[in-house]
C-alpha cells in the first residue's frame, strides 16, 4: 500500500531531528555582506536574505519550531479533550452538562480570536504559543470522544463488563478507551496541520517564537518587505508550511483508512466470512 | 410446460478486495409464474445471487457466466437491456424496511415515481395509481398514508409500501430478499400471506430468499440449498428434512426447586431524560411483572418487539433501576445494594446477548476477557476450564473476537458469564443471530448448564414456538404485562387469544394448515395505538368484550402452574381458537 | 390567551434559552479572561505614555476607565453597558468602541458573505464531481488540488496573490476596499471598484476552505449511495441520474445545513488573516491592530462580536435543519409514531 503521508511526515521529522548536522553553524548569525539577497543558485539553492543567511539552512532549522509546536500543542489538546470527553460520556449527568457547556463556550470563539486574545495578554514566546494552542484545541476532541463514549457505553460488551461488577474506572480504561483510540489518533493527526498553520500566522504577526529562534512564519514576515526584489524569501517558507501540512493531512487520512472501526469491521467480516 | 423466465448459467462473482469468489458457478432457472426459494446459512451467497440477477452487484464486482432473461442473454451490467429488465421484468423487496425507503420523500411519491417510470403516465395520474397500489397491499386509509414520510409508518407498513413500489412496475418476477426477517411474528404472517395472495392474483414468478426453511416451504414450490457460493440441490419443498425436530426437548423438572431470583411488581422504563435512549415515552415499558427463577429450571419469556422483555432483562441484571417493585436473590434484596454489594449482585445474574460480535470487547483476547471476568470470584476458574465447559479448545485463548465465527463467539460469551459463577443466566434473543445448527448446539449447552451447574435460566425470544419446546415454563408478554404463564412442552394448554395468535403465526404451524394458510385473515392493524387501560390485545381479539378495553383483567391461576390474564378464554375450550 | 406551543416551537424555545445562556457565559468569559490574565490593561496605557506618570495621573486614568472599582462591580457595569450597546472607550483611539465596530462590521460581512457563497459553489461542484467520478483521475485530481489549497496558510496565499496578480501583473489592487479617488466616481463606477477590490480577498478566503466542505459532501454522498433505499430505487429501474440528483443529493445535502453553523468560526477566523494581508478595513484588521496596541476594550468587543455571531449562526442552522428534515419536523397529519 502506498502511504505518501506517512513517508512525508517521517522525512520531515528526520530533517528536524538532524538539523544541526544537515545545516551546521548558527543559522541566526549574520552572513557576509556581499552575500545578501542572493537569488537561488548553486551556492545557495534557495537564495539568501538581506543579512546574507542561507534560506535553506534557516528552513531546516525552522522545521523544528513548526513540528515542536504542532506535536506538543496537539498532544496537550488531545489528552485534555480525551479526558474531558471520557468523563462527560461515562460520568454523572451533571458533570456531562457542565463539561458540554464549557465546550460550547470555547467553541463559540473563532479559534484565532481566542488565540490572539490569549497571546496578547503576556510577552510572546514559543512556550506561550504551545500552551495557548493546546488550551484552544481540545473542544472538538472532547466532543468526538464524548459521542464515541456514549455509543460505546450502550454496546453489549460494556454492559457485560459492568455486569461482571467491574468498577467505572476499569470499564473506562480497559473497555472504552482502547476502542476509541483509533478515533483519537485520527483526530490528532488531522489536527497537527491546523496547529502548524495557526503557529505560522502568529509568528508572522510577531506574536510567536522570538529571535533568535527561527520559525517559518517569521521568515515570511521578514520576506514581506522584499516581495518584488526577493520573491524566494516569502515563497519557500510558505511552500515548506504547505508541504508539512499536506503531509499531516494525508497521514490523517491514511490512519483513518487503517484504523476506522467501520473499515476494520468490513475487513474482519471478509476474514471470518468463509467460516460461518 | 410454460416457458423459461430466467436462467443463470455458471455464474461466478468476485467482489473487490477479496480474492475468493462469493458465487462459484451458480446454476438456477425459473419458469414464468413459478416459485423458487433460495436458502442457506448467512454469507452463502443467496443475496448476491438475487442482486446479480437484477444487475445490482456492488460497484467493482467482477462476474463471469451467463444470465438469460426470456431467451435473451444479458451481457454487461449497466446495459440498456438490464435497465429495462429491472423494474419492469424483475422487482425487488429487501430485508430492511427501515432503510429501504428514502427518508426525505413521501411514500406515495416514491411509489408514484415507479409508476410514472414504467407505466408512462404523468405525475398526477401516477399518484392516483400509487394510492390504488397501497390499497392492493392493504394499507389502511391509503390516500392519507400516501402523504406520510417513511418514519411515520411501522415496520410492517413500510414493507407493504415497498411491495407496492415493486408492484408499480408490473413485474413478471418478484425477488424478495428476507422480506420478513426484521418483522414480528404476527406481522410476518400477514406480510407472507399478502405476498402469496398478490403473487397468485398477478400470476407473478417469485424468487424468495430466506434462512428459515419453514417460511420458504410456505411460499415456494421448490427450494434451492446454497452453501459457500454454490447451489447444492434444488428439490420440491415437502421433501426436505425440517429443522424443528432436532431441537433439544424440555428437561425433566426436579421435585423440589430452590428458588433463587424473585421479582415482584416490576415497573420500569426509560425516563424522558434518559441518555442515549430514543424513547421519550412517559409510560413504562414494563408495567408490573412478577417472575421467579429457580435452580435448574429454564423459563421462557416471549413477546414481540417493544413488549418490554428486554427492559425486564436489564432490570433483572441490575443494569436499569426499576421505577417500582422488588428484586431478591436467595432472599437478599438486590435493589438496595450499592457499591460492593451491587457489584456482587450483578455478578450473580449474568446476561448473554443477542449479537455475540457486539458483546465481546474487540480489543481484548479471549484469555484476558475470561481472566478479568473470573477475578472477582473466591476460587476463580481457569480460562481453559471455562472454555472446555462451553465446548471450546485451549487454542481459542489467544484469539481476538474477529478471529472466531458467530457460534464460537457466543460460546466465549457464555464462558465469560460462567466465569462470574452466576446463579442466574439471562439470555436475550441469543438464538436469532445463529443458524439452525449453531442454535441447536447453543441450546444443548444451556441444557447441560441447567443440569450440571443447576443454573436458573431465563430465555428471552420472539420465537414462542422454540420456547415452548425448550423451557419448562413460558411467560408471554404484551405491552409490558404478562398475559399468560403456562407450562412448556404442551402447547395445547396455552389459551390466551394472543398466545394462540403468536403460536399460529409460527411458519411451522402455518405449514400444518396446508393450502389455505394465506387466506385472508382480516386487515393488518399494527398501526393502531393500544388502549390506555385494558387488555393490550383487546382491539384485535375475537373474544373481546366491552369491559376488556376499559380495565386490565387480572392474572388468575386456572390450573396448577398456569396463570392467565383473560376471563373470556378461561371459560372456553382452548381448541376453539385454532380455526379463528 | 397563549396558544399551546407545537413540538417545533417548544423545541425552538428551548434551543433559544440555551443560546441565551451560552451568550451570557461567552460574555462573562471574555470579561474574566482579560481581567484575570497576568497582564494588566493598565500596563498598556501606562506603557504608551512618553514619561513616567505620577500616582495621581494613574489614578485619574483608572477612574476614567472604571478600573479602580472592585472586580464584581466592573463586571456588573460591563454587563449593563452591553445591554445598552455600550462597549466602552478605546484605549488607543479615544473614541467609543461601538463606533469602531459599526465602521468595520459591514466590511467583514461583505467579505465573508461573498467568500462563503464562492466557497459553497466550489464545494458543491467539487463534491458532486468527486462522488460521480469516484476513483477516476478527475476524482484524484480534485482531491490533490483541494488538499493543497486546504493546507495553505491563508496569509501566504494572500501574499503570493499580491506578489503575482497585483504587483507583477497589475490585475487587481493590492490593498483596501476602495480606490483613493473613489469619492469622485459615479455610484456605478464605485460599485465596480468595490468588486475589483473584493475579488482577491474573497477568493483567497474561499479557496483556503472549500475543500473541507467538498470532502464532507463527498463522504456524505458515498454513504447515502450505499444505503438500501438507493439499491431499492435502482431495483425499480430508476435511471442513474435521477437516483443521484433526486434521491441521493437531497439526503446528502441535509446535514450540510448544520455545517453552516460550524463554518462561521472558520470564516471569521480566516477573515482576520485575509483582512490583515489585504488591508481590508474590517473587524479582523481592527482586531489585529488592537492586539498590537493592547487596546483591550476593542479586542474584547471584536472577540465578543465574533463569538455572538457564531452562536447566532449555529442557532439558525439548527432551526433550519429542524425545519428541512421531515424526520425531525412536527407531525402534520397526526401520525401515530414520532
Amino acid at each position: 500500500m502506498k502511504r505518501p503521508g506517512f513517508i512525508l511526515t517521517t522525512l520531515l521529522l528526520l530533517v528536524a531531528l538532524t538539523a544541526p548536522w544537515l545545516a551546521p553553524g548558527d543559522p541566526a548569525a549574520l552572513g557576509p555582506v556581499d552575500q545578501s539577497l542572493q537569488p537561488p543558485g548553486w551556492q545557495h539553492p534557495l537564495g539568501t536574505d538581506m543579512h546574507g543567511r542561507d534560506t535553506l539552512d534557516r528552513l531546516i532549522h525552522g522545521s523544528r519550531v513548526s513540528l515542536l509546536v504542532g506535536w506538543i500543542s496537539v498532544t496537550m489538546a488531545v489528552v485534555l479533550g480525551t479526558l474531558l470527553g471520557l468523563v462527560a460520556g461515562l460520568g454523572p449527568r451533571w458533570l456531562d452538562l457542565v463539561i458540554m457547556r464549557l465546550t460550547d463556550v470555547f467553541l463559540a470563539f473563532p479559534r484565532i480570536f481566542l488565540v490572539l486574545l490569549l497571546v496578547s495578554l503576556t510577552e510572546p514566546s514559543l512556550l506561550l504559543v504551545m500552551g495557548v494552542l493546546g488550551m484552544t484545541g481540545w473542544m472538538p476532541v472532547a466532543r468526538l470522544v464524548r459521542a464515541e463514549a456514549l455509543s460505546l457505553r450502550q454496546r453489549d460488551f460494556v454492559v457485560a463488563a459492568r455486569g461482571l461488577g467491574l468498577g467505572p474506572v476499569r470499564v473506562a480504561l480497559r473497555h472504552v478507551l482502547p476502542n476509541l483510540m483509533p478515533t483519537v489518533l485520527v483526530a490528532a493527526s488531522l489536527r497537527v496541520g491546523g496547529a502548524i498553520l495557526t503557529e505560522s500566522f502568529l509568528s508572522f504577526l510577531g506574536l510567536g517564537a522570538q529571535e533568535p529562534v527561527i520559525s517559518w512564519g517569521a521568515m515570511i514576515q521578514q520576506g514581506r518587505a522584499h516581495l518584488l526584489d526577493a520573491w524566494w524569501l516569502t515563497t519557500f517558507p510558505g511552500l515548506a508550511i504547505v508541504i508539512t501540512v499536506v503531509g499531516y493531512n494525508m497521514l490523517g487520512d491514511e490512519l483513518r483508512r487503517r484504523l476506522d472501526p467501520r473499515w476494520q469491521e468490513a475487513a474482519g467480516r471478509a476474514w471470518t466470512g468463509g467460516e460461518e | 410446460m410454460t416457458s423459461l423466465l430466467f436462467e443463470i448459467r455458471n455464474l461466478t462473482v468476485t467482489l473487490p478486495g477479496n480474492d475468493r469468489a462469493v458465487l462459484q458457478g451458480v446454476n438456477l432457472a425459473l419458469a414464468e409464474g413459478d416459485t423458487l426459494a433460495l436458502t442457506g446459512p448467512s454469507g452463502c451467497g443467496k443475496s448476491m445471487t438475487a442482486r446479480a440477477l437484477c444487475g445490482l452487484l456492488p460497484a467493482g464486482a467482477r462476474w463471469q457466466g451467463e444470465v438469460w432473461w426470456r431467451g435473451q442473454q444479458l451481457l454487461e451490467p449497466g446495459q440498456a437491456s438490464w435497465q429495462a429488465m429491472r423494474g419492469r421484468g424483475a422487482a425487488m423487496v429487501l430485508q430492511e424496511p427501515a432503510s429501504s425507503l428514502n427518508p426525505v420523500l413521501r411514500v406515495g411519491d416514491q411509489i408514484a415515481e415507479s409508476v410514472a417510470l414504467h407505466q408512462g403516465v404523468g405525475m398526477n395520474e401516477a399518484r392516483r395509481r400509487a394510492v390504488a397500489l397501497l390499497e392492493e397491499v392493504q394499507v389502511p386509509d391509503p390516500a392519507a398514508r400516501a402523504r406520510w414520510y417513511p418514519h411515520q409508518l411501522s415496520g410492517g407498513m413500510r414493507q407493504r409500501v415497498l411491495l407496492a413500489a415493486a408492484l408499480a412496475c408490473n413485474p413478471s418476477l418478484l425477488v424478495a430478499d428476507e422480506p420478513t426477517t426484521a418483522l414480528d411474528p404476527t406481522v410476518q404472517r400477514e406480510m407472507l400471506a399478502l405476498v402469496d395472495r398478490v403473487r397468485r392474483r398477478r400470476d407473478m414468478a417469485l424468487l424468495f430468499i430466506s434462512h428459515d426453511l419453514a417460511v420458504v416451504s410456505l411460499m415456494c414450490r421448490r427450494v434451492a440449498f446454497m452453501k459457500a457460493g454454490m447451489v447444492h440441490q434444488v428439490v420440491p419443498v415437502n421433501s426436505h428434512p425440517g429443522d424443528g425436530a432436532i431441537l433439544p426437548g424440555v428437561g425433566r423438572v426436579q421435585e423440589t426447586l430452590r428458588e433463587r431470583l424473585k421479582a415482584r411488581g416490576i415497573v420500569a422504563g426509560y425516563g424522558p431524560g434518559g441518555r442515549g435512549k430514543i424513547t421519550s415515552a412517559q409510560t413504562p415499558a414494563v408495567r408490573g411483572v412478577d417472575l421467579d427463577l429457580s435452580c435448574g429450571l429454564a423459563v421462557g419469556l416471549a413477546g414481540e418487539s417493544g413488549c418490554g422483555k428486554s427492559t425486564l432483562a436489564r432490570v433483572l441484571c441490575r443494569q436499569l433501576d426499576p421505577w417500582e417493585g422488588s428484586l431478591t436473590l436467595d432472599g437478599k434484596d438486590l435493589l438496595g445494594a450499592r457499591g460492593r454489594d451491587l457489584a456482587a449482585g450483578r455478578r450473580k445474574v449474568q446476561m448473554v446477548f443477542q449479537d455475540p460480535a457486539a458483546s465481546l470487547n474487540p480489543r481484548q483476547r479471549v484469555v484476558d476477557a475470561l481472566r478479568e471476568a473470573a477475578a472477582g470470584t473466591v476460587r476463580p476458574a481457569s480460562p481453559e476450564q471455562l472454555l472446555a465447559e462451553t465446548g471450546l479448545g485451549p487454542e481459542f485463548l489467544a484469539r481476538y473476537p474477529h478471529q472466531m465465527s458467530g457460534g464460537q463467539r457466543q460460546r466465549v460469551a457464555v464462558a465469560r458469564c460462567l466465569a462470574a459463577d452466576p446463579a442466574v443466566l439471562v439470555a436475550d434473543e441469543v438464538t436469532s443471530a445463529l443458524d439452525a445448527e449453531n442454535r441447536r448446539q447453543l441450546l444443548e449447552l444451556f441444557g447441560d448448564l441447567l443440569v450440571q451447574r443447576g443454573i436458573a435460566l431465563l430465555l428471552i425470544s420472539h420465537d414462542l414456538d422454540l420456547l415452548t419446546r425448550f423451557c419448562q415454563r413460558v411467560l408471554v408478554m404484551k405491552d409490558g404485562v404478562v398475559v399468560e404463564d403456562f407450562p412448556g412442552g404442551d402447547r395445547s394448554q396455552a389459551c390466551h387469544p394472543y398466545t394462540r395468535d403468536l403460536l399460529l403465526s409460527s411458519p411451522r404451524e402455518l405449514l400444518a394448515l396446508g393450502e389455505s394458510w394465506s387466506h385472508d385473515r382480516g386487515q393488518g392493524q399494527s398501526d393502531l395505538s393500544r388502549p390506555a387501560d385494558g387488555c393490550p390485545w383487546a382491539q384485535r381479539c375475537s373474544l373481546a368484550q366491552p369491559q376488556c378495553i376499559q380495565a386490565l383483567p387480572g392474572l388468575v391461576e386456572i390450573a396448577p402452574g398456569h396463570l392467565l390474564r383473560c376471563p373470556e378464554a378461561k371459560a372456553s375450550q382452548p381448541s376453539h381458537f385454532i380455526d379463528t | 390567551m397563549i396558544r399551546f406551543p407545537s413540538p417545533l416551537s417548544a423545541w425552538v424555545l428551548r434551543r433559544l434559552l440555551t443560546s441565551v445562556l451560552l451568550v451570557f457565559l461567552v460574555v462573562s468569559a471574555v470579561f474574566f479572561v482579560v481581567r484575570l490574565a497576568p497582564g494588566d490593561p493598565m500596563d498598556a496605557v501606562i506603557g504608551s505614555a512618553d514619561r513616567d506618570l505620577t500616582p495621581q495621573e494613574i489614578r485619574d486614568i483608572q477612574v476614567r476607565y472604571g478600573l479602580h472599582e472592585p472586580l464584581v462591580k466592573q463586571y456588573g457595569r460591563w454587563l449593563s453597558g452591553l445591554l445598552r450597546l455600550d462597549l466602552g472607550i478605546s484605549l488607543g483611539q479615544q473614541r467609543p468602541v461601538r463606533d469602531i465596530l459599526a465602521g468595520s462590521v459591514p466590511a467583514t460581512l461583505l467579505l465573508t458573505v461573498t467568500a462563503y457563497a464562492l466557497h459553497l459553489v466550489l464545494a458543491l461542484l467539487a463534491g458532486v464531481t468527486m462522488a460521480r467520478q469516484r476513483g477516476r483521475w478527475i476524482d484524484h485530481g480534485i482531491q490533490t488540488v483541494g488538499l493543497a489549497f486546504y493546507s495553505v496558510p491563508g496569509f501566504w496565499l494572500g501574499l503570493m496573490a499580491i506578489m503575482l496578480l497585483c504587483r507583477q501583473l497589475g490585475w487587481f489592487p493590492a490593498a483596501g476596499m476602495h480606490a483613493p479617488d473613489a469619492q469622485f466616481m459615479t455610484s456605478g463606477q464605485r460599485f465596480m471598484d468595490l468588486l475589483h477590490h473584493l475579488v482577491l480577498p474573497a477568493a483567497t478566503l474561499a479557496l483556503g476552505s472549500f475543500m473541507g466542505t467538498a470532502r464532507y459532501l463527498r463522504a456524505s454522498l458515498d454513504e447515502v449511495l450505499a444505503q438500501d433505499y438507493i439499491l431499492a430505487a435502482r431495483s425499480r429501474g430508476v435511471p442513474e441520474n435521477r437516483i443521484f440528483y433526486h434521491h441521493a443529493l437531497r439526503n446528502a445535502l441535509l446535514p450540510m445545513i448544520t455545517l453552516l453553523g460550524l463554518h462561521l468560526p472558520f470564516l471569521l477566523g480566516g477573515a482576520v488573516v485575509t483582512e490583515f494581508i489585504f488591508g481590508w478595513p474590517g473587524m479582523g484588521r481592527v482586531t489585529v491592530d488592537a492586539i498590537f496596541a493592547r487596546d483591550y476594550p476593542v479586542i474584547m468587543a471584536t472577540t465578543l462580536t465574533a463569538a455572538l455571531s457564531v452562536v447566532l449562526g449555529s442557532l439558525l442552522a439548527d432551526i433550519l435543519y429542524r425545519v428541512a428534515d421531515p424526520r425531525l419536523a412536527p407531525e402534520e397529519e397526526g401520525g401515530p409514531r414520532s
